[in-house]
């Protein structure tokens, strides 16, 4: 190969050429003046010479050093030779694509949520605190508690609270609603981040009406305004002055889009809970200890108040577990391994085709033996080929995956920590690489030994036709893998799609297809008075009820499929009460035409009907069949009486019983609840209309009409209940999908497999095919025989995998709902449509070359 | 070196003992490859021919440790030659290695010539 003549090694090269021809020229000359015939002269000094590129070659060898100018050689080499045949490059750099590309997006996810440390200085000193219940249940902390907390732990640098809220942004346009958070002035301090803008709240700020911005709302909502410290906003209908704004990045529980203050009373229930706890561990106490502390704590505030805290204690959790809980961390896992299977599966796939195409480069490697080339070199170049292939192929999966996690976070469920840090740093990066080397090492390895062990006589006299049994053990070997990897991902896909089939099919207790759901905010100054909100309901409810079509209206406060939920004590009338033998269930409020509007059937007794909402009413509720099962199991709660709180004294009588209505999460089993009427001055109510007509075509209308009788209100959402549980349904759906597409490429991959196995099979034993068949033997009986080895391979690729899958799939337990995950149908229907597909690739090369004619075939030998 | 009959690689075969040659030869004055393996063919009396494949790998290999310079020359048939000459340090080195050598072939020829009277081994 000449090499552009500015190279010192070229000079050098040159330099031996012309020294050793000189040296042939000197030789020659001097036979010829011994008197030597010119011709037999230049033949008796060749033959003297001997090989004359192996003395260059080991000539050039004494000069060392010239390694990095060996690889760039090797580097040119490969690219001439991938560039003659472009089909199996290009096969091999797309699959590495795809297959390093969709490896590096979920390690992009899993290394943003599960891998890296939240993004506040020192992270592990960070503590999320719950209070407990006596029955163990993590509960809000009150304001109360949070106080006493505070003033007497040392364990804490700082310790703040918090409480999520929502207001009303008014101003130019629509009112927005926001999700915003109201926390003590230390909370920004316990986290340890700094404003970007102005400051955050001083501790004498706890009542006024300021607030910080978070950097998302400025860029928004304030176009990014530098001078937007000092400015007055309406919030709710109240005015407030930004007094600072967050980084971009900084992020907190529950995401709120701006903080207020928030100032805990002294004189606040000792048994309202609401908020969390944040707190910053002081120098020197670990989570344990302080744990000890406040648990110490919490007792001695049961003891000193044992009507509100008797019972109660506190749990502490790392931050880090609070927001990415196991079952999240595990999900990531699972889904990682799920893609680490697939990548291997691309592995054995392409190791496939580089050993078919040794076979067939089993002449070059023989002349470049028989040359002088040493083992080692032929290998290196064949590695650098591979590597190449697979660097090459992760530079565009890189590019596929940066390109894909916009992508990635909006198909993400809504909900997952840590979605807005998903992003390709150098963590990403480097596995990139490292996966692409790992990749391109893992599959060249054995057809580069393969190709360069060539004996050197064989391959250049038969021109490589056969295989050797090495070759072919390997190649079946792999073939076998690759059965069983896709099998074990696509009986994980089955599990899956079980799982989606029955979450599906749960029953809410809606009438899902025809309600739509209206969430509102009732806060602000017009609301303060009692009975203002049931009154707006009420008026709300008559207009909305005059559009045509619908057919019921009414409210509720607990958003059905929202999340968030109330729980409460109850006492029941007649049984004794006390910490330790307390129920609790969780209540509803609601209004006239919910049952109706919801189409939740009453089972015995009544629902609530308008008399039970005057004021001087008998107190009545309606409770779900659950409630009934677990606090009445043996007799008719009709009648019976309840009352909230431990020692309750408004009584209220049970009138009916209703069907079990899940509207918390699909996934939970019907909880205790019950109803009751009225608002109770809970500031949020979800309006529920029923229509014959499709519910999402009222939306506008139904807008209108709340607003015409208050244009103050914000309502962010209208949206079908039929809509909010395909939402609920995000996440499985979302792992679904992803472990289907990983299966299905499985599938594709393997069958590939197959099928090359058996091409090539068939090709090595046309002749003998045509034979039998010339002597009489029917062709199904010849395709059979040929197909024999092709199914073993199958058979023995599905049991492997089979087993495999059955030890692994435990691990996908989290996210199976009411599927076991050694799930007998599953499995063997997977296994059934693996080798059907399998078998039926592997049918076609073999029916193809039974249907030639033999005569045909025997002459092309 | 002798003729081989079997395919080995000749490379290797003396290595130690062609470098001392091939620097032997260029103390008589500098000379080029083939005037080197022709000297040695005619002062050996046709009994060591060396082959060019062990012949370049010495040369560049000696002129890589400082033993000998190589120069292009024009020749007297006008061709261009590359030209090897002994430097100070190959001198020195020579001269080591021919007392090395002188021991090594005075102790071989000791035992070879062993008297067998001496207790018949």
């Amino acid at each position: 190969m000449r090499w552009p003549f500015f190279s010192a090694r070229a000079r050098r090269d040159a330099e031996l050429d012309e020294e050793i021809a000189s040296h042939f020229e000197m030789a020659v000359q001097d036979r010829i003046a011994r008197g030597e015939d010119p011709r037999e002269a230049a033949y008796a000094v060749r033959r003297e010479f001997g090989n004359v590129l192996r003395v260059k070659e080991v000539t050039r060898e004494t000069w060392g050093g010239a390694w990095s100018e060996q690889i760039v050689q090797d580097v040119h080499y490969s690219l001439r030779t991938l560039r003659r045949s472009p089909g199996f490059a290009l096969v091999a750099v797309l699959t590495l694509a795809i297959g390093i590309g969709a490896t590096t997006a979920i390690f992009s996810v899993l290394n943003a949520v599960v891998l890296q440390p939240l993004p506040y200085p020192e992270p592990d000193r960070l503590v999320w605190l719950w209070e407990t219940t006596p029955e163990g249940n993590d509960f809000a902390v009150s304001e109360r508690n949070y106080l006493d907390f505070r003033d007497q732990t040392r364990a804490f640098q700082h310790l703040s609270a918090a409480v999520d809220r929502e207001v009303t942004l008014l101003g130019a346009g629509e009112p927005e609603r926001l999700g915003a958070a109201a926390v003590t002035p230390n909370f920004f301090s316990a986290l340890g981040i700094q404003p970007s803008l102005g400051r955050t709240f001083l501790l004498e700020e706890a009542r006024s009406r300021v607030a910080v911005l978070s950097h998302g709302l400025w860029q928004s909502r304030f176009g990014s305004d530098p001078g937007v410290v000092g400015r007055a906003i309406r919030l709710t209908g109240e005015p407030y002055t930004v007094v600072g704004v967050m980084p971009s990045g900084f992020a907190a529980p529950g995401d709120p889009e701006l903080w207020l203050p928030l100032a805990p009373s002294p004189d606040a229930e000792r048994d309202d809970h609401q908020l969390y706890l944040i707190g910053r561990l002081a120098p020197g106490a670990t989570l344990e200890s302080a744990a000890t502390e406040m648990r110490a704590i919490a007792s001695r505030l049961s003891e000193a108040y044992p009507a509100s805290n008797g019972g109660w204690s506190v749990r502490l959790l790392s931050l880090r577990d609070r927001l990415v809980g196991a079952d999240l961390t595990r999900t990531m896992w699972v889904l990682m391994g799920s893609v680490g299977l697939l990548l291997l599966l691309m592995c054995a796939n392409i190791a496939n085709l580089l050993l078919a195409r040794g076979v067939s480069r089993r002449r070059e490697m023989g002349l470049r033996v028989a040359l002088g080339a040493g083992r080692g070199r032929i290998v290196r170049q064949l590695l650098t080929e591979s590597l190449l292939l697979s660097v090459t192929g992760a530079a565009l999966g890189l590019l596929m995956a940066n390109a894909g996690v916009p992508l990635i976070k909006m198909l993400l469920p809504a909900g997952t920590p840590r979605l807005q840090e998903i992003r390709v740093d150098g963590l990403v990066l480097t596995f990139a690489l490292a996966a692409s080397l790992l990749v391109g090492l893992l599959f060249s390895l054995f057809p580069a030994i393969q190709a360069s062990s060539a004996d050197v006589r064989a391959a250049l006299q038969d021109g490589g036709r056969s295989t050797s049994t090495g070759g072919r053990r390997v190649r079946d070997a792999l073939v076998v893998s690759e059965m069983a990897l896709a099998m074990t991902l696509l009986v994980a896909a089955g599990l899956l799609t079980n799982s989606f089939l029955r979450l599906q099919q749960v029953e809410t207790g809606f009438a899902e297809a025809e309600v739509l759901a209206v969430p509102l905010s009732l806060s602000g100054r017009q609301f303060e008075e009692d009975g203002a909100m049931d009154r707006f309901l009420a008026a709300a409810e008559e207009r909305i009820g005059g559009l045509p079509g619908v057919t019921a209206v009414g409210a509720t406060n607990v958003t059905p499929l929202g999340g968030g939920g109330t729980v409460v004590d109850l006492s029941v009338e007649g049984r004794p009460s006390g910490p330790g033998e307390t129920s609790f269930a969780r209540w509803r409020s609601v209004t006239p035409g919910f049952f109706r509007a919801a189409g939740i059937r009453v089972l015995r007794g009544r629902g609530l009907e308008p008399p039970d909402f005057q004021p001087d009413a008998p107190a009545a509720v309606v409770v779900t069949e659950a409630f009934a099962n677990s606090l009445f199991p043996a007799e008719d709660p009709i009648g019976r009486r309840v009352a909230v709180g431990v020692n309750g004294t408004r009584w209220r009588t049970i009138v009916g019983v209703v069907e079990d209505v899940r509207d918390i999460g699909l996934a939970e089993s019907p909880q205790p609840l019950f109803f009751m009427p009225g608002t109770g001055g809970w500031p949020w109510m979800t309006v529920l209309v029923r229509t014959t007509a499709d519910p999402a075509g009222l939306a506008g209308a139904v807008r209108r009409e709340i607003w015409s009788v208050d244009p103050t209100i914000a309502i962010p959402t209208v949206e079908p209940l039929a809509a909010r549980k395909r939402r609920a349904l995000v996440g499985p759906r979302f792992n679904l999908l992803l472990m289907g597409g990983f299966a299905a490429v499985a599938i594709v991959l393997a069958t590939l497999g197959i099928y090359g196995i058996m091409s090539h099979t068939v090709v090595q034993r046309t002749r003998e095919m045509s034979i039998r068949i010339a002597l009489g033997a029917r062709p199904a009986r010849v395709v059979r025989m040929v197909l024999g080895r092709g199914a073993r391979l199958i058979a023995a690729g599905i049991g492997l995998g089979g087993i495999a899958a059955l030890s692994l799939a435990p691990l996908l337990g989290a996210l199976l709902y009411e599927t076991p995950p050694v799930h007998a149908p599953t499995f063997i229907l997977t296994a059934l449509l693996l080798g059907i597909v399998a078998l039926a690739s592997a049918c076609i090369p073999a029916l193809r070359a039974a249907g030639a004619d033999p005569a045909t075939a025997l002459r092309l030998e | 070196m002798a003729k081989e009959a079997h395919p080995v690689s000749r490379i290797e075969f003396l290595q130690g003992t062609l470098d001392l040659i091939v620097l032997q030869t260029l103390r008589w004055g500098p000379n080029h490859g083939y005037g080197i393996s022709q000297h040695i063919r005619t002062h050996s009396r046709d009994v060591l021919q060396v082959e060019t494949g062990s012949l370049y790998p010495a040369l560049h290999r000696l002129a890589k440790q400082g033993f000998i310079t190589a120069t292009w020359q024009i020749s007297e048939n006008k061709q261009r030659v590359r030209v090897y000459e002994l430097t100070a340090v190959g001198r020195r080195h020579l001269a080591a290695e021919r007392t090395r050598w002188g021991q090594f072939s005075e102790a071989v020829a000791g035992l070879l010539n062993a008297p067998l009277a001496e207790g018949g081994a």
